[in-house]
């Protein structure tokens, strides 16, 4: 490889500068990077991205395989501080090739600027099969290492273990990348370790349990065999969570306590309060409020102790629901609040999320339900938001009971078909709620004048929802 | 496209000036005259009387000029002369995925009526009333067959330009374009015909329709178009050059079209089979042409041969090389571009063909480079096509390995 002997951060720049360049002088620039690994070009991305945006340029990332037509993409909706990442031009074969040949001249016209980020197989289809496009290359840059390479591990490390994300987007394109790289590395123990594990937990956080208990399992065995016990207590946590969030507490609460104990013994003191708080959760679940508190008071104390504001967060709101469990409103109030300062402050979306949703249950339960209906509305955006699925069913079908309690039976339908459509899918327990709501909506209504409801609302019910939430009538 | 030409007495205005992706337009001052002026021989040949208006099919390798010298030979004095000059380019009105020779015959048409129109000229009455006829005859078959309307009564340059469009952009309505005028090509050539002879009474000069970017289909669909379809498309009587993509002169078939080609060579930059002597008329033009671009005190002059070389004689890829160097010189604060920076260009054009040649082709890659001989098309059609190897003309044609290859083949 001709670039062996070159820094990576001077190939970096040098994409940067041909931008940048073609930016200031208002040109076009056609660029590929060439890579071998996944995590090289997600590095590579992130370090130009830096460097772009610094400039004043803005990236626009382009899956080819849902624009074949290139050209026709570029020329719609270029300006000139545009770059255009280009990615997955496999999937995009063989059309792209013949769009890219014969109009290559469009991207001349616009002044695109382009990376195409390709592999070895991707740039030689392209060089054959698009010749006369490729002939208005402007460079070719590689990216060839192995990932592994020792001087990048703290990065991979840091990337394959890396499970906070704002965005569902965020999360997919992570589990994408993420789920490439394990088959990249499969012979790397540690790597895969922290991979599954990172798997395990955004695959929970999009609501697929299954996929995340297999993951987490797989995780758990590899960080036994090497004996990394503290990714082995973080992995027995993050099953707890998934077998909870399935809604199998007694699993949970075997998986958190064999946790405990790792943590306790690594004096891994953030995993111990994150293992506390989980078995109150589970507790919380089982009916059992006081050992919940128990529990939740001992997560808070140890996130306080070690400055941990995203657990004492949590473990306040989780305070709340249980002392509300036991029928003390104020002091769950008291706690919510408190919890979602420190949500809003630290920019924690899904906690802020939870805790206008436990807003909403107690306003409900105090029989305010202009109120009730507020909370859960601003929660169900935000889950929408950030891709919760479990906790978007819940608010939907706490919606949905706000609705039918104030006679809005359209609303309330449309909440309670969503709920379903999300608790479906996920295979959320919980569904069995959502139903039970349904029937009752049809004994109140009369089986006639729900068939006929539901016929008007079942096709539309997801733009109902959208209408509610825009405050626009429905 | 560089709106200035200005020598390059910077780096960073060379980088513009060496871009690879602009044919220049006519009288543009980088342009440069090749020493054997190869269009000199189509516009003689053009300019002839012939009994038969012929149509001339025009190649090269790629980024050796060949847009560059169509507009020019599009705004030639003499040509003009002679001829109502209609050139367009194929890309601006058929479907790059889905090309037939009806779609050419068409844009042929079309191109003739929109073009004299645009230029506010006018066609005779009786003409309009012919082509108004034949335009009602095709929307019916529109009605009959889909809901789709042309703009009836719009008239007919609408009604060229809303085909033409559909030709481009809708995939079902070209199919039914294609197959009412198929089975009456006639009519169709006909109304060419009509149109051709109208503009010619009126200008008193013959036409010449040139295409472009008819190179840029897959060999099989220029195959298609030019061999299997060859009666069709030489029917219009009027002069027609089209561009054909350099490999189809390479099959066997190409004996078709052999008397009307046209192909623009390399510049040649060393005799055949004396790879280290110069040919010095070719760096000659080669060196003028970088030095239209860029002054010459910002490169060492052996860097320059070197620059010369490597560009194998192909004016883009000369380009290509000199903008990678000025890239380099810039990133190493270097005041002149020295010989290290050709040589990060030459390593990394090699990397583009490391990437794409299979390991039968470094056979055939090494026959070429021991003898200069063009053996065996078959294996080689494609190796042309990519570059990796060029063709040279001066008594015969000969040919040899992109000089970034040697290195490869000869370590």
């Amino acid at each position: 490889m001709i670039e062996e002997k070159e820094p990576f951060e001077i190939r970096v720049s040098r994409l940067g500068g041909y931008l940048t360049r073609a930016y200031e002088h208002n040109k076009p620039s056609i660029l590929f990077a060439l890579y071998l690994s996944e995590f090289l070009r997600s590095d590579a991305e992130k370090s130009l991205e830096k460097l772009l945006k610094e400039q004043g340029l803005d990236i626009l990332n382009v899956d080819a395989g849902e624009h074949k037509d290139l050209p026709a993409l570029f020329s719609s909706i270029n300006s000139n501080n545009t770059v255009f990442f280009v990615h997955n031009i496999e999937k995009s074969f063989p059309e792209s090739l013949q769009y890219l040949n014969f109009k290559r001249e469009e991207l001349i016209e616009h002044h695109a600027k382009v990376v195409f980020w390709v592999k070895e197989e991707e740039l030689a289809r392209i060089s054959t099969g698009a010749p006369d496009f490729f002939a208005f290359r402007n460079r070719v840059v590689e990216f060839m290492e192995v990932p592994t390479a020792e001087e990048r591990r703290p990065a991979l490390v840091e990337f394959a273990s890396e499970i906070e994300y704002k965005s569902l987007d965020e999360i997919k394109r992570s589990i994408e990348l993420k789920e490439k790289l394990l088959s990249e590395l499969s012979n790397e123990a540690e790597i895969s370790e922290y991979l599954l594990g990172s798997l395990g937990v955004l695959y929970s956080k999009i609501s697929f349990y299954k996929k995340s208990i297999e993951y987490g399992e797989k995780a758990l065995r590899i960080a036994q065999e090497i004996g990394d016990k503290k990714g082995e207590g973080a992995r027995l946590g993050n099953l707890g969570i998934a077998y909870f969030l399935q809604g199998d507490a007694r699993k949970a609460i075997e998986y958190h306590e064999k946790a405990l104990k790792i943590a306790q013994e690594i004096k891994d003191r953030r995993g111990e309060s994150r293992r506390l708080g989980g078995l109150g959760s589970a507790y919380t679940f089982l009916g059992n409020a006081r050992k919940a508190i128990e529990y939740y008071e001992k997560a808070l104390k140890i996130a306080r102790e070690i400055g941990d504001k995203k657990g004492e967060g949590v473990w306040l709101g989780n305070l709340g629901n249980a002392v509300q469990n036991v029928g003390d409103t104020k002091k769950a109030i008291d706690y919510y609040e408190k919890a979602f300062k420190i949500a809003q402050e630290i920019e924690d979306k899904e906690n802020e999320g939870v805790i206008l949703a436990n807003l909403g249950n107690v306003s409900s339960a105090l029989g305010d339900t202009k109120k009730a209906i507020d909370y859960y509305e601003k929660s169900l955006k935000i889950f929408q938001e950030i891709g919760e699925r479990k906790n978007e069913g819940i608010s939907l079908n706490n919606l949905g009971v706000c609705f039918k309690n104030d006679k809005k039976y359209q609303e309330a339908l449309a909440c309670y078909l969503l709920a379903k459509d999300i608790r479906t899918q996920i295979e959320d327990p919980d569904l069995k709620q959502t139903e039970a709501n349904l029937k009752n909506l049809k004994e109140e209504l009369g089986e006639k004048d729900f068939e006929k409801l539901e016929a008007e609302v079942a096709p539309r019910a997801a733009e109902i929802v959208r209408k509610i939430l825009e405050g626009t009538s429905v | 496209m560089p709106e200035e030409y200005i020598v390059a007495d910077n780096f960073n205005l060379a980088l513009s000036n060496f871009d690879p992706s602009y044919p220049l337009p006519a009288d543009c001052p980088f342009h440069v005259e090749r020493e054997d002026k190869p269009l000199d021989r189509l516009k003689t040949a053009l300019l002839i009387e012939h009994k038969q208006t012929p149509k001339y099919f025009f190649s090269g390798h790629r980024g050796c000029g060949k847009s560059t010298e169509l507009n020019n030979l599009a705004a030639d004095n003499d040509i003009n002369q002679k001829f109502y000059v209609v050139k367009y380019s194929v890309k601006d009105v058929c479907d790059v995925n889905n090309l037939n020779y009806i779609d050419v015959l068409f844009s042929i048409g079309a191109q003739l009526y929109i073009q004299y129109v645009e230029a506010g000229k006018e066609l005779s009455l009786e003409l309009k009333k012919d082509l108004e006829n034949w335009e009602k005859s095709i929307e019916k078959t529109f009605e009959e067959k889909t809901s789709l309307r042309t703009s009836l009564g719009a008239g007919l340059k609408a009604f060229f330009f809303t085909m033409q469009a559909k030709i481009k952009t809708e995939d079902s309505t070209r199919k039914i374009i294609r197959e009412k005028i198929e089975p009456k090509l006639s009519e169709l050539i006909d109304k060419i015909n009509l149109i051709i002879a109208d503009i010619e009474g009126k200008e008193k000069k013959k036409v010449l329709v040139l295409i472009d970017d008819l190179d840029k289909p897959g060999l099989d669909r220029a195959k298609e178009i030019f061999y299997n379809n060859y009666t069709a498309i030489t029917q219009p009587k009027c002069y027609i050059v089209y561009t054909v993509p350099i490999s189809i002169m390479f099959t066997q078939e190409s004996t078709t079209l052999r008397d009307y080609q046209f192909f623009l060579p390399n510049i040649k930059l060393h005799p055949k089979n004396d790879r280290n002597s110069k040919h010095e008329p070719g760096y000659r033009v080669m060196r003028n042409f970088i030095f239209k671009r860029m002054k010459e005190e910002l490169i060492e002059s052996d860097a320059l041969e070197l620059a010369i070389k490597m560009g194998a004689g192909v004016f883009r890829e000369t380009a290509r090389i000199m903008q990678i160097a000025a890239y380099s010189a810039i990133e190493h604060k270097r005041t002149k571009i020295i010989k290290e920076d050709i040589e990060r260009a030459e390593r990394e054009i090699r990397s583009d063909f490391k990437r794409i040649l299979r390991s039968e082709d470094y056979d055939s890659l090494k026959e070429i480079y021991a003898c200069n001989e063009i053996c065996g098309i078959e294996k080689i059609g494609h190796l042309l096509h990519n570059l990796s190897v060029l063709e040279y003309v001066n008594y015969e044609n000969w040919c040899d390995i992109h000089p970034t290859l040697e290195k490869l083949i000869n370590p």
